[in-house]
């Protein structure tokens, strides 16, 4: 019966994960991690750079009333208004905005990538 | 096996010092100093990571706006109750917010995590180019020598 009883002493599967792969270890090592800083930079840019050009192109069209709807960021944004200087308050404020969203992204994904690790 | 240079001065030189004629520079192991700044560049995104990352910032920005609107009482108002033809149930109001902040998540992880796949795809398309076009440029000339 030595076959038999070599069966029964080896291991039964169970539920356990299996140990990863190299090739599973080396990908999640290889995962790209981002610079918070740089793509807070990045949306800050592109947030500010948007605001300020789609208010700035409203100023430019010119009309009776000059972009009704877009003032209404003024709302949330005190100081800001579809002119030429406000179209700069608005910059700023989408671009700490932005900063601190793209901050807050690349935080966050470096956070789970490093739990990943 | 290629002996290296103590120093290179840009990537370029070092993707040189390694390439040896007649031999295949994918089978041979770079410099390892050049390994790691491909590594870095090729990089993948970790697609559920971003798509999580992209939505809690995009439920935190859409539930803070929401409650700015709530709290801040000005003559004129913000129309984000329009928001509501797109996002059933959302209205501007503190339960509103937290029904934003959910449809925000949800379109935020599946943006974010569509963006990580297009940009992982695209840089794996980019290396297989990169890698064929290596393979051809060292064939090339195969038949002046038969």
């Amino acid at each position: 019966m030595p076959r038999e009883l070599a069966a029964s002493r080896r291991p039964r599967a169970t539920m356990r994960p299996s140990a990863p792969t190299p090739a599973t270890v080396a990908a999640v090592r290889s995962l790209a991690r981002l610079n918070a800083k740089a793509w807070g930079v990045a949306v800050g840019l592109l947030a500010g750079l948007g605001l300020l050009a789609a208010t700035w192109i409203l100023v430019i069209l010119d009309g009776p009333v000059v972009g009704p709807h877009l003032s209404l960021l003024g709302v949330f944004l005190p100081g800001y208004s579809v002119t030429w200087l406000g179209g700069l308050v608005g910059f700023v404020y989408a671009f700490v905005g932005g900063y601190a969203m793209g901050r807050l992204i690349g935080y966050l994904y470096n956070l789970q990538v490093s739990a990943a690790r | 096996m290629t002996a290296f240079p103590a120093r290179h001065r840009t990537p370029d030189d070092r993707i040189r010092a390694t390439g040896a004629p007649g031999t295949d520079p994918l089978a041979r192991v770079p410099d390892p100093s050049l390994e790691r700044i491909v590594t870095l560049a090729f990089a993948p995104l970790h697609k559920r990571a971003f798509g999580v990352a992209v939505g809690t910032v995009a439920a935190l920005a859409l539930a803070a706006l929401t409650v700015a609107d709530v709290l801040l009482d000005t003559g004129d108002r913000f129309p984000l109750e329009l928001l509501a033809v797109y996002l059933r149930g959302y209205q501007p109001s503190l339960a509103g917010a937290l029904v934003g902040a959910a449809w925000a998540f949800g379109i935020g992880f599946v943006g974010g995590w569509f963006a990580a796949f297009t940009r992982n795809a695209v840089l794996a398309v980019v290396l297989i180019v990169t890698r064929a076009r290596v393979h051809l440029l060292q064939t090339h000339d195969l038949l002046d020598h038969l």
